[in-house]
């Protein structure tokens, strides 16, 4: 079992990963220097619906949403609702995989094929995926920490709070809210993805009580993480350097050195980075097995075991398609891979919760 | 089982990896420790890059394996773009070239007067050069890879410089980012460091007991360890050493030990005109980037001496007026300073005097700040003060008809008020000797 | 309360068994003719030359015929003398007399030896003859199927010394020895609470080897103490020397690399643990207690902290924590970094550095592999030589080979500087059984950073980080960072807190906590209901 504070840890860090790659606020680029805003709006909504999860997973004790979707929809509609959500896990944890192995490629190792990256994450996250919910609660104790290190650590170095920049930070608005809005969208929903992953998790949760606030509070302090990050992306690399760049973050980091001792920050945040992101793709594998397997009635390790092995093959060929990529994370396909989520998974679940739950009061 | 499965597996794997597919002995690398980049035949570029052999280098008893007393190379290449003149110079390099070591990036001048977009984006785009390479803008690009000055190394000579120049307040750096945050932002412009190499006399180097002249720029072969440069003769009456503030000449390439700067305004990716010594200062002082430097004004006093401030810190604040059609900036800056150097008889105490030296102080940034912005207005039309983007900022709709015409018709006109308080915060180490 | 009792570990030999000690009279295998039983014991032990028989005939009508048997090697002679023999002859008559009443011979001997230890009763030949080898003596009557026993055993231990692999500069200079009652001896005389428990468990087919659980009642959790009496009477082995033994036999990760369990030949350490709630593991001839559960942040504790105070405790702890980490990640890291990413060193710094690669034949990561086997092979030899020689095989490893290696070309002297490094990081924590297989890592860890750089090493790190994670002691998971309870923060760990800022008593309250940390079944009926 996990305590709370490791459900915090690990939601809280798997988004902290995903973002450090893709700072997907700067992506949609259209709000120029007001993207911060669009974070905020992000990190907002994003609470608000993973709150919802949180709340029917604290509702349904000991069971992820693999089961209790099943109770409540029945057979069929259970297996649809957990299924949107897995494989939206699954498919988001594939191409995370792909994402990082190509960005490592085009910056660092141009030589070096991409499955020689892209396997052996896989391969870690299917060995800690294996290894369980525990195992996955305490290891996320030591990254958060590593990593809360790091993020202070490059703060301190990324950014001299000089007043010009912080006046920079006056919201402009050039288009209207219109592209905020927009640019909040992926963000949005790599936000809820992460939030959502207490449905599975929460099974494993004690003190059921206290998981919706951990997963608000995990989305809110990543959220706040993001933030100061895009902040950062934004001033110093300006609106349109920052949304021409593939990883922002990177960008950033290569433009900063401390003087004689290490010239390139990028490449130790390289490594931050895969380390977050390796986590993320752990606990995306876990929780899409342990849903799958729930609704099955399978043994979640089997299903990691068979998720890893079918995860191979679409992980590792031909690493080339950055534009895809992106793509990937328009504000476009998230919103409507967003809104499938919502619709699919959580709005029935919820709704035949109200309803059950009205009937068991009546 | 399960588990040393998978440490079996993950250890089979990593043999069979046995690529090693971007590994590189250090020893197999040729490391670029700066760029220059000028204009060849037609729309060429001829890339010069300085290459270390750290063998000839190295402290301690490491020098001795070393094949080659050479200590770097400037290797010479033209081409239609940068990364094909590196791929020619490659074809000549015995190690693989890396430029991920590169902490300067010097234009010529006539290759930067007619744009360096696409070199920038070569910069920007290829993740291996880091971001924080100084830009500079040079008449000659090559030029200033061949001559080092206190230090073993061309580059170092001006890493060293893009440091340590900021110190004199006549100039300020730039690095690849904010060179292209500027070209990407709304409304402000960019600026480089500019170097100027400056002409001197034929210098005599004494190379190993043998006098080699040199003022060759063909000179492709450099052996600068321990260059022992003697003058010939007596210094000349114009030699930059003494005079070091004075226009440059453009265009033409000038190789010389002596290193001068100021700042290289450009409009877009085309330098425009260059900010030389006080002329760059009163552009720090209108953006507020002074933090170092030194001011003289006449001794209040009546003295008929003049009395030398150092610059503690400066700073601008500049707000954008919008009426309906009008657009004004007004511009306060402050400036602290601190008593250098006087007549031995100034009483840096006395109210009035003080007050009289601020305002004769006032005055002088008040000129100069003046000066130059008339000067970028007018004639170079290239608003790199960065007001557009404050009226970007303000008021984003007016921003949008603005633009179109902003650099050519709206900036050049544009009413900037400037206003000037500066403060002597102390007078030094000492209150100065009292009048006998 | 008497451990002996309910813990006496069955016999295990086979065709063998034991009961535990009683008072009924007789068993199987036993004949009443005493020649005939002596005869059956001395057969059975194989006539060894040990083997003291001595008969005493007591005058009387008729004469009883008694014997006493022991191992010589293994029994105090005097106290044989002075408990059984003496005693005997001098109560003669006594034993005639209530011999002639009474039911039992054997109870008849049994009130005869008063001066003796605790007397008890063999239930069968089978236990008896398990029992001489241990030191027990044997007190048979003719005419009588059955036998005492009683224990005069006698084991040769040396002096208490200064414990050789934990000393620490200030603190108590008392090291455990080969004797387990020596060590109990030492543990309560730290720990003189009624509560503190010594369970007693006899592991080893052959070796029937003494072991004994030490904890503190009501501070050591029951069930993780019932936990390691259910693993102890699991054991099924022919031999035990050392608690290193019993540690691999009861492990749940047999295949890890990492040796979790703490030993230590320190009786103050073994106090202060026990304390905490922990449970130490003595075992006869050892000098090692084994402590159990175990906790990553054990790593960087050493006797000394809280001798010293706070303050200097808590950086060397730090400092431990670095020497730890640079042990395993030092020459990786700088295979990685001049390999792959050599734009992140200042250039002069990386200038010097190519400079001396300049000329090195080998490759750096096979450089890297070798350098660091000698050096462990440098460090081995040096272990195991006499004292004497140790200084002399650094001298010839350390500073002749390595001088030479440099000077010929063959190694580059930054790889050098940077193995050396991690070798003397893994000296300076304080448990170097631990340091070493940590260390094994590093070889993985080079692989991949030689093969991928940065993000190799950091894949490799976190599929380490999850195995640590992974691991358990006792079912207590080994890495508990955030957990809360007072001794449990990582903040306390890390750093030692000021003993006035401490509660006086500290149970493991995080192992009370995540005992229940277990995996549930993922089709648990009770939780689906």
């Amino acid at each position: 079992m996990i305590s709370p504070r490791q459900l915090f840890f690990t939601l809280a860090l798997a988004r902290i990963g995903a973002l450090l790659v893709l700072l997907p606020v700067v992506h949609a680029g259209e709000a120029m220097q007001d993207a911060w805003i669009s974070v905020i709006v992000a990190t907002g909504v994003a609470i608000l619906i993973a709150w919802l999860g949180a709340y029917l997973a604290m509702k349904h004790p000991g069971k992820s949403l693999g089961r209790f979707a099943n109770d409540l929809l029945g057979r069929l509609g259970g297996t649809i609702a957990t299924g949107i959500l897995a494989l939206s896990f699954y498919v988001l944890c594939l191409i995370r995989v792909r994402l990082v192995s190509l960005v490592i490629i085009s910056h660092f190792m141009p030589r070096t094929p991409g499955w020689a990256l892209a396997i052996p994450i896989l391969l870690t996250a299917c060995y800690g995926a294996m290894m369980g919910p525990d195992t996955i609660g305490r290891a996320s104790e030591f990254f958060f920490t590593v990593m809360a290190v790091i993020i202070v650590a490059s703060l301190a170095v990324f950014y001299a709070w000089s007043p010009e920049r912080v006046a920079g930070l006056k919201p402009v608005l050039s288009r209207g809210l219109g592209p905020v809005f927009a640019a909040s969208v992926p963000a949005t929903f790599l936000g809820l993805v992460s939030g959502l992953k207490v449905l599975a998790l929460g099974r494993f949760t004690t003190e059921k009580g206290k998981i919706p606030k951990a997963t608000a509070t995990a989305l809110l302090i990543s959220g706040l993480a993001l933030l100061v990050f895009a902040i950062n992306a934004v001033t110093a690399l300006g609106p349109a350097q920052a949304q021409r760049s593939v990883t922002p973050l990177l960008a950033l980091a290569s433009s900063v050195s401390i003087e004689g001792v290490l010239e390139r920050l990028d490449l130790v945040l390289v490594a931050a980075w895969v380390m977050g992101v390796t986590f993320d793709v752990t606990a995306l594998l876990m929780s899409s097995s342990i849903l799958i397997g729930d609704s099955v009635g399978a043994d979640h390790r089997k299903v990691t075991a068979v998720l890893f092995l079918l995860g191979l093959v679409p992980v590792s060929h031909r690493i080339t398609d950055i534009f895809t990529m992106r793509r990937l994370h328009s504000t476009p396909v998230t919103g409507i891979w967003a809104i499938v989520i919502a619709v699919g998974t959580l709005a029935p679940v919820f709704v035949a919760y109200l309803i059950k739950k009205r009937k068991g009061g009546s | 089982m399960r588990r040393t499965g998978f440490v079996a597996l993950i250890i089979f794997l990593a043999l069979g990896f046995s690529g090693c597919w971007d590994r590189i002995e250090i020893e197999d690398v040729a490391i670029v420790g700066a760029m220059g980049i000028d204009k060849g035949q037609g729309d060429n570029v001829v890339v010069s890059l300085e290459i270390t052999n750290p063998g000839a280098l190295a402290i301690g008893t490491h020098a001795a394996t070393s094949q080659s007393p050479v200590v770097s190379i400037v290797t010479r290449d033209e081409a239609s773009t940068i990364r094909a003149a590196i791929t020619n110079a490659q074809r000549r390099t015995p190690r693989r070239i890396v430029t991920g070591l590169i902490g300067t990036v010097v234009f010529g001048q006539s290759l930067a007067r007619e744009g360096i977009g696409q070199y920038i984006d070569y910069l920007v785009r290829n993740a291996r050069v880091r971001s924080s390479a100084v830009l500079a803008t040079c008449d000659s690009g090559a030029g200033l890879l061949q001559r080092p000055f206190l230090s073993p190394l061309p580059s170092r000579t001006l890493a060293g410089l893009s440091e340590s120049a900021p110190a004199s307040g006549m100039t300020m750096t730039a690095t690849i980012t904010e060179f292209a945050a500027k070209l990407s932002e709304p409304g402000i412009e960019p600026i480089t460091l500019h170097t100027v190499g400056r002409k001197t006399k034929d210098v005599q180097v004494k190379r190993q007991g043998e006098e080699v002249k040199q003022t060759d720029p063909a000179v492709m072969l450099e052996e600068p360890i321990d260059v022992d440069i003697t003058l010939d003769g007596e210094l000349p009456a114009d030699s930059p050493v003494l005079s070091p503030y004075r226009e440059s000449s453009s265009g033409e390439f000038v190789p010389g030990i002596t290193i001068d700067i100021g700042i290289a305004a450009y409009r877009d990716d085309k330098m425009v005109g260059l900010l030389d010594g006080v002329e760059a200062r009163g552009y720090l002082w209108a953006t507020g980037k002074l933090e170092e430097g030194t001011v003289e004004v006449p001794d209040p006093g009546g003295s008929g001496k003049t009395i030398a401030l150092s610059i503690i810190r400066s700073s601008a604040s500049i707000k954008p007026v919008l009426d309906e059609e009008v657009v004004r900036m007004d511009v306060e800056l402050h400036v602290d300073l601190e008593t250098r150097e006087g007549p031995l008889d100034t009483d840096m105490t006395n109210e009035t005097l003080l007050q009289a030296l601020e305002d004769s102080i006032d005055a002088l940034i008040l000129h100069e700040a003046r000066a130059t912005l008339n000067r970028v207005q007018k004639e170079l039309k290239s608003d790199i003060y960065g007001f557009g983007n404050r009226v970007y900022r303000a008021n984003p709709k007016l921003w949008a008809q603005l633009e179109p015409r902003w650099n050519d018709e709206v900036f050049p006109n544009l009413e900037v008020r400037l206003q000037v308080s500066s403060r002597v915060r102390a007078p030094g180490a000492a209150y100065g000797l009292s009048a006998r | 309360m008497n451990p002996f009792r309910f813990l006496r570990r069955l016999g295990r030999l086979p065709g063998l068994t034991r009961g535990t000690s009683g008072n009924r009279h007789g068993g199987q295998g036993f004949s009443n003719d005493l020649n005939k039983n002596l005869a059956t014991i001395s057969a059975f032990l194989g006539k060894p030359s040990d083997l003291v028989i001595r008969r005493l005939s007591l005058r009387g009508d008729p004469p009883l015929s008694i014997a006493v048997v022991y191992l010589r090697s293994m029994v105090d002679t005097e106290t044989v003398r002075l408990t059984v023999v003496q005693p005997l002859l001098s109560f003669s008559h006594v034993v005639h007399k209530t011999a002639a009443k009474t039911v039992s011979p054997l109870e008849t001997l049994r009130l005869t030896l008063p001066t003796a230890r605790a007397t008890f009763s063999a239930r069968s030949m089978n236990e008896l003859i398990t029992l001489i080898p241990e030191g027990k003596v044997a007190v048979l009557i003719d005419g009588a199927s059955g036998a005492l026993y009683l224990d005069a055993s006698r084991r040769a231990a040396r002096a208490l010394q200064v414990p050789t692999s934990e000393s620490t500069v200030i603190g108590p200079q008392i090291g455990f020895n080969e004797s387990i009652d020596d060590n109990l001896s030492l543990i309560r005389s730290r720990l003189k609470h009624p509560k503190l428990r010594v369970e007693q468990v006899m592991i080893g087919r052959k070796s029937r080897t003494d072991v004994r659980m030490v904890y503190l009642e009501g501070i050591a959790p029951d069930e993780i103490v019932a936990e390691l009496r259910r693993r102890l009477h699991e054991i099924d082995t022919d031999i035990v020397l050392d608690p290193g033994m019993i540690r691999d036999l009861i492990t749940e990760q047999p295949y890890s690399p990492f040796i979790l369990e703490r030993t230590t030949e320190r009786p103050d350490t073994v106090a202060a643990e026990v304390n905490l709630g922990r449970i130490a593991l003595l075992v006869e001839g050892s000098p090692f207690a084994l402590l159990q559960p175990s906790q990553l942040f054990t790593l960087i504790e050493s006797a000394e902290d809280y001798y010293l105070n706070a303050l200097s405790a808590s950086l060397l702890r730090l400092l431990r924590a670095l020497a730890y980490i640079l042990s395993v990640l030092a020459t990786p890291t700088y295979v990685a970094i001049v390999n792959f990413h050599f734009e992140l060193v200042p250039l002069p710094l990386l200038l010097n550095i190519a400079a001396t690669e300049e000329g090195v034949p080998f490759p750096l990561p096979v450089a890297a592999f070798f350098t660091e086997v000698v050096l462990d092979i440098v460090r081995e030899a040096g272990v195991r030589l006499p004292s004497q020689f140790g200084p002399v095989v650094s001298i010839f490893g350390a500073v002749i080979l390595g001088q030479s290696a440099i000077q010929a070309g063959f190694v580059a002297p930054g790889l050098i500087i940077v193995a050396m490094l991690g070798t003397i990081c893994s000296f300076a924590v304080p448990r170097a059984e631990k340091a070493l297989a940590y260390r094994l890592i590093r070889f993985p860890l080079l692989l991949l950073a030689s093969i991928l750089g940065f993000p190799g090493l950091t894949i490799g790190g976190v599929a380490t980080v999850y195995h640590i994670a992974s691991l358990k002691t006792l079912g207590v998971p080994y890495s508990v960072l955030y957990t809360p309870g007072h001794a449990a923060r990582l903040s306390r760990k890390l750093v030692r807190v000021p003993a006035r800022r401490q509660p006086v008593t500290r149970p493991l309250a995080q192992v009370d906590r995540v005992r229940s940390d277990r995996v549930p079944e993922p089709r648990d009926p009770k939780n689906d209901d």
